[in-house]
């Protein structure tokens, strides 16, 4: 409500202050006001990086994307499909409330899940391998886990007598996950 | 292109959207493993340009050539070719490439010049567009999801005609992609024939000094006949002008807070700290706060039509209309005073011949051009100060029904206009009351120290008879009242600001009657040029 001021000519100092006013004010705004209606992208290779089970400073962020993003989780899906190692699909009945202690797969790729005897809380995720698909591969694999909405992903050592293991808290996500009739799984 | 020409790059900075840049700065600032950008500076660059100026028909021409033959060529397709195999530079490039052609149908070799043969096309391999061509993948799987399905199709075959046909379909989805992004394709051409124009004119660069009400006149008059960017209409010229005169203020704020943001890293904030400091230091001085004031960019019209401000009527529609055109033209008004009330005079009578024109074919052309029945530019000046006069009864309307409801800024504000003596009479009061005695019959006492001020705003509630204003509003609505006159005071400060310029040109130039008589005569001529003959395209 305050009166209109007069707009008079703007001498030097003013000049440059309100110039640096300004632009202080602007950088002061940029930089503790980030833009609300922008989102950062996802991009391809940080999908392609989850993908391989790389952890990068995007991983948290891609993996919440995957979640609510339906066309980055295609872009995932076409990812994921390309060189797969072994697919694992979701199972044909639901099973009984008990833990699904094995999963088997395309090729006879097993997963199993094994409670530990010293711990009951943990279990072992053990993923084997037939023989042909084994003595190819020297390098970690990525186990990723997915139903409609969720996605998991877990990094197992490289393979030995055709087998590698990790092993799991009963209270992880991945391992309710894997107790979901929904999930599928992908060996990469 | 900044130290090309810095009028261009403003133009093209213009009217980006946030997203658009956010998209483009993720991918710039996108890194390996080890922190080094994935991209080239060089890359980066020419694919901003091309996106931002929508020239990118041949660079996804050149796209589709590399995709082809990578998805082609490589076992692991485009997208593990580039961020798994990291290949991303010209050196490896051309390593997989000495690899490829030993097994390749399509590619060749000759002294170190890889060349692809498709059908009856040859395209030669420039390894070194290969980070480019990474970058423009980021890019383009964001504006076509579909796009790695698509270069699947490459994996069997490779033809000349489905690369095209890809090319094409990049195009597209790119252009549709870009419209909610970008300033309007003609808005930009529009802008960069009147900004070439400026500059090879006056062989002045400096965009800032470019913009007079003469050069945009001159323009006008040099275009109207022309086809280039359709500039028959005055208005269309005078918008075109607003709009190039807010790219660059705009972009040379964007160089601002980039050189200070560089600068506030480069010395951890302490310059940028004593700066603050120096401004808080300075008394309040109303001519540096007034122009801060009218940097911000203003919707106030916009913002009085929406719910739940719209319930009451500050504005007629006709208020409405007539105050909207001041936003629309924005800071441009007190560079180009003058260019806006020739389209608000001018503008007007154009609109008529081209309106006598579709509804008479044309009967009353030549006394049109002739200026008759023309609302000179002191009838319109005459409207602007009523429209003031409309906005500050309004204004006081509000004040009086803010003082119902002793609402403090209203309180404040009548008390701001005391004379010395009332005050004083005030303070006395005070003295002789407890706080909360006094506080209960303040409005009493204002009534009695103030009755004419007091009236005077009771009156122009009175006088307001719109929507909102024929009975007292409930205390509840106060808060939307003074949203209310937030906007009405920056419409005020606007149009009172706009009307000192034009006193000043006016001033300087003569008086509105001589500014009027030689604008008509120039206007006249154009106009004749035109229309004059019937069955002209309007």
């Amino acid at each position: 409500m305050s009166s209109h001021q007069t707009n008079g000519p703007v001498n030097e100092k003013d000049q440059a202050i309100l110039q640096a006013y300004g632009v202080l004010t602007a950088l002061h705004a940029v930089e503790t006001q980030p833009a609300l209606q922008t989102e950062k992208p996802v991009l391809i290779n940080d999908i392609l990086a989850f993908v391989k089970g790389r952890t990068t400073p995007e991983t948290a962020r891609v993996e919440a994307a995957l979640g609510t993003n339906l066309t980055l989780r295609r872009q995932y899906r076409q990812l994921l499909q390309n060189k797969q190692l072994a697919h694992i699909a979701r199972p044909r009945a639901a099973h009984s409330g008990d833990i699904l202690e094995k999963r088997i797969g395309e090729h006879g790729v097993r997963l199993m899940l094994k409670q530990s005897k010293g711990h009951e809380e943990q279990y072992y995720l053990i993923l084997e391998l037939p023989e042909a698909i084994a003595s190819a591969q020297d390098k970690p694999l990525i186990l990723h886990a997915n139903t409609e909405t969720q996605t998991q992903r877990a990094v197992f050592p490289p393979v030995q007598d055709g087998r590698s293991q990790i092993i799991l808290s009963a209270d992880e996500l991945l391992f309710s996950l894997l107790q979901d009739h929904d999930v599928e799984i992908d060996i990469h | 292109m900044d130290e090309l020409n810095q009028g261009l790059s403003s133009l093209v900075r213009f009217g980006v959207s946030e997203q658009l840049i956010q998209d483009l700065r993720a991918i710039e600032e996108s890194a390996d493993m080890h922190g080094h950008a994935l991209y080239e500076q060089a890359a980066i660059y020419e694919m901003r340009c091309a996106i931002l100026c929508r020239n990118y028909a041949k660079a996804l021409w050149e796209y589709s050539h590399f995709m082809a033959l990578i998805e082609h060529e490589s076992d692991a397709g485009v997208i593990e070719f580039f961020w798994e195999q990291n290949i991303l530079s010209s050196a490896r490039f051309r390593h997989w490439l000495a690899e490829a052609v030993r097994h390749s149908h399509y590619l060749s070799e000759d002294n170190g010049v890889f060349r692809a043969l498709i059908g009856k096309r040859e395209f030669i391999l420039n390894t070194k567009r290969i980070n480019l061509m990474a970058a423009w993948t980021a890019f383009l799987v964001l504006v076509e999801p579909e796009l790695l399905i698509k270069l699947q199709s490459f994996k069997t075959e490779l033809n000349e005609k489905t690369i095209d046909e890809f090319s094409k379909q990049l195009k597209t989805a790119l252009d549709a992609y870009l419209e909610p992004h970008l300033q309007a394709i003609h808005q930009q051409r529009q802008g960069r024939v009147l900004l070439t124009w400026l500059q090879e004119c006056t062989g002045q660069m400096n965009a800032n000094a470019l913009l007079q009400d003469e050069t945009v006149l001159a323009f006008w008059q040099h275009h109207a006949l022309t086809k280039d960017g359709d500039f028959k209409r005055f208005t269309t010229v005078a918008d075109c002008a607003y709009r190039l005169h807010e790219a660059i203020e705009l972009s040379d704020d964007q160089r601002q807070i980039e050189g200070a943001r560089s600068y506030h890293q480069d010395q951890q904030g302490d310059n940028a700290a004593w700066l603050i400091d120096e401004v808080s230091q300075i008394n309040t001085s109303e001519n540096l706060f007034d122009n801060l004031l009218h940097r911000e960019p203003v919707k106030a019209v916009a913002s009085l039509g929406k719910p739940p401000l719209k319930q009451i009527k500050f504005l007629t529609s006709k208020d409405a209309a007539f105050c909207e055109k001041f936003e629309l033209a924005g800071p441009a008004l007190n560079v180009l005073p003058l260019t806006f009330l020739r389209a608000q005079v001018f503008g007007l009578q154009q609109a008529r011949l081209t309106e006598d024109i579709r509804a008479t074919k044309g009967q009353n052309i030549s006394k049109l051009i002739e200026m008759e029945g023309l609302i000179g530019f002191s009838a319109w000046q005459s409207s602007l100060k009523e429209q003031l006069e409309k906005i500050a009864q309004t204004r006081s309307a509000v004040a009086f029904v803010l003082l119902q409801h002793e609402h403090p800024v209203a309180l404040a504000s009548v008390l701001e206009a005391f004379s010395d003596e009332q005050k004083a009479s005030l303070h006395k009061l005070i003295e002789n009351q407890s706080g909360a005695r006094f506080g209960n019959s303040l409005m009493t006492h204002l009534t009695q120290l103030a009755p004419m001020e007091i009236k005077r705003l009771e009156t122009a509630f009175s006088k307001v008879n719109r929507a909102g204003f024929k009975t007292l509003p409930e205390a509840d609505q106060a808060e939307n009242f003074l949203s209310g006159d937030a906007h009405l005071e920056a419409l005020e400060n606007m149009l009172h600001l706009y009307a000192k310029h034009l006193a000043n040109i006016v001033e300087q130039q003569g008086d509105l009657a001589t500014l009027e008589a030689r604008d008509a005569t120039i206007f006249s001529q154009t106009f004749a040029l035109l229309y004059a003959e019937q069955g002209v395209t309007i």
